[in-house]
């Protein structure tokens, strides 16, 4: 009699069976894995748009720089149609069409290296007391850690768009660290 | 009683039976494992991703400061009538770099004083009031120096609408003027000390007598003024005639308000009056310069001290901001984290930009 009860409850009125159970944590923790997924990429693309934002201050910083030079200056002279290329490293005598530029924030201070055209570079260290100091010398300084590398080329296109001016196309390009998408830059400017 | 309730207890088991013992702490054992890593994957991560968005705001905010100062310093210099010849532009920008002292800095409480960070002034002509020539009485020439009254014309009717006396009421006491010879060789710069007025048909303009510290604070003519016979080319003037120029000058100034040693603010203070908080939590404001030298590869930024006294202003064709801001410290959500710059809690993020006023760059070229 009470045997027969028991099994007649059960049927009615069960709850749910372990494999049930375990099908909704399973269910459960798939889900808590995508949003943590969700976030580490969330953590990429973050960092992505900030060595992006980087990558344009450097292309400005250059087309900046390029505009400054007299019209019949030799750095932005164009023999035949352009001058240079975005698509790989090229150099003129004694001139180059790319260069590297380079930030860390190590050891108590935030230093800047540029590399110019003649191949010189200029490091611009700034420390938390208000100390910036600015110094260029001929050979490349030590790799620092937590460096992020940017590598800029850029080409002198003459009579684009119209006739009579010059187009300067700066492409930049992050070589350092390796993140899921590459971090790359381009920027142009019309000039005479 | 007692027999009543032990005889229902095995029926009412019967009827509500679930789970058993076993598949509870079976499956609260899973569930704990598998909740417990995820929290742990969730916690590791919720540090990371509220540096990661601290610091995207960081950017935001160090970026729309350095837009705001290359829309500023690109139009230094502006407004310069075309009526004047003025051989090498005077007024455009001038940088007060401050000296650098481990004393501006708390390393341990991780707060900035104000001699941490440089001043950039960026001077331009203000395009709402025509220039205007001195008149002095006689018909002389006047000498700024000695004299603090400056007689000025009300400016032909082609030019300026209103009349003399709406003209007088343009200026005010606490505005900057630029005096300049017609040829552009020499100027000076004073305060007005009243609000103008009308003199006869003259508008009368009282100043503090030129060539003294506290008539340019923005450091235009300092350096001419201190180096006396050094200053070869003898570009401060004190004597100024009819065919010459009274310009007032408007101007943006930047620096670093540090009044809240914890929360240093970036300001944009304007001639009008109006000072805006351009960007907080900036730990580093520093402005370099270049000086024409003659060639432009030979064009090199340094953060020499560029105190007002120490170089021509005249000669500065490009500059080179750089900035420093962190995130709100103590906010990273880990609080071991020490940034690798001056080790707070907090992350920090440069930003140096390149920027060549078009008024005084291009000129030269």
């Amino acid at each position: 009699m009470a045997a027969s009860q028991f099994n007649k409850t059960r049927k009615s009125q069960r709850g749910f069976t372990l494999l049930e159970t375990l099908g909704a944590i399973a269910i459960l923790s798939i889900g808590l894995l995508a949003m943590a997924g969700l976030m580490s990429k969330t953590t990429v693309s973050s960092s992505q748009s900030r060595y992006m934002s980087a990558a344009s201050i450097l292309a400005t910083q250059k087309l900046e720089e390029l505009n400054r030079y007299p019209i019949s200056d030799p750095v932005i002279a164009v023999s035949g149609s352009s001058a240079g290329s975005i698509t790989g490293d090229v150099s003129s005598g004694s001139l180059n069409y790319f260069d590297n530029v380079q930030i860390s924030a190590v050891g108590g201070t935030i230093t800047e290296t540029t590399e110019d055209d003649q191949g010189n570079y200029t490091t611009i260290t700034q420390s938390p007391d208000g100390t910036i100091t600015s110094a260029t010398s001929t050979t490349a300084p030590a790799p620092l850690a937590e460096t992020l590398r940017y590598h800029r080329r850029w080409v002198i296109e003459k009579d684009v768009p119209v006739t009579g001016v010059r187009r300067i196309t700066v492409f930049v390009q992050l070589t350092n660290p390796p993140i899921v998408n590459s971090v790359t830059f381009q920027i142009s400017m019309v000039r005479p | 009683m007692k027999n009543f309730s032990t005889g229902r207890l095995p029926q009412s088991r019967r009827l509500e039976s679930g789970f058993t013992l076993l598949e509870l702490m079976v499956s609260t054992a899973v569930f704990l494992v598998i909740g417990a890593a995820a929290f742990s994957l969730f916690s590791s991560h919720a540090p990371l991703f509220t540096r990661q968005q601290n610091i995207s705001g960081l950017n935001i905010n160090l970026r729309n400061a350095v837009t705001q100062m290359e829309l500023d310093v690109v139009n230094a210099g502006n407004g310069y009538y075309p009526g004047a010849d003025i051989a090498s532009w005077p007024v455009g920008l001038t940088v007060n770099n401050q000296q650098p002292s481990t004393t501006c800095y708390n390393a341990t409480a991780h707060t900035y004083s104000s001699t941490c960070f440089d001043t950039m002034n960026i001077i331009g002509v203000d395009g709402s009031i025509p220039p205007t020539h001195p008149n002095p009485p006689g018909n002389s020439c006047g000498a700024t120096d000695t004299s603090s009254i400056l007689f000025v014309d009300p400016p032909p009717s082609t030019e300026y609408s209103g009349s003399p006396s709406q003209f007088a009421s343009l200026f005010h006491s606490g505005d900057q003027l630029l005096i300049i010879k017609s040829d552009g060789s020499q100027m000076a710069t004073t305060t007005l000390t009243q609000d103008g007025s009308l003199s006869g048909a003259k508008v009368r303009l009282q100043h503090n007598p030129t060539g003294a510290s506290t008539t340019d604070p923005l450091g235009i003519t300092t350096f001419f003024a201190n180096s006396g016979s050094a200053d070869t080319q003898n570009k401060l003037g004190n004597t100024f005639c009819q065919s010459d120029w009274v310009l007032k000058l408007s101007y943006t100034t930047y620096y670093v308000d540090a009044t809240d040693p914890t929360n240093p603010k970036l300001m944009r203070q304007q001639s009008t009056g109006t000072t805006d908080v351009v960007a907080e939590q900036i730990i580093g404001f520093k402005v370099g310069a270049s000086l024409w030298s003659g060639t432009v590869s030979g064009d090199t930024f340094t953060f020499q001290n560029y105190n007002y006294n120490s170089y021509d202003p005249s000669q500065v064709r490009s500059l080179i901001v750089s900035l420093i801001g962190r995130t709100t410290p103590n906010r990273t959500g880990d609080l071991t984290y020490k940034n690798s710059f001056d080790n707070g809690n907090y992350q920090i993020q440069s930003l140096s930009v390149v920027i060549n006023p078009r008024n005084l760059s291009m000129n030269d070229h």
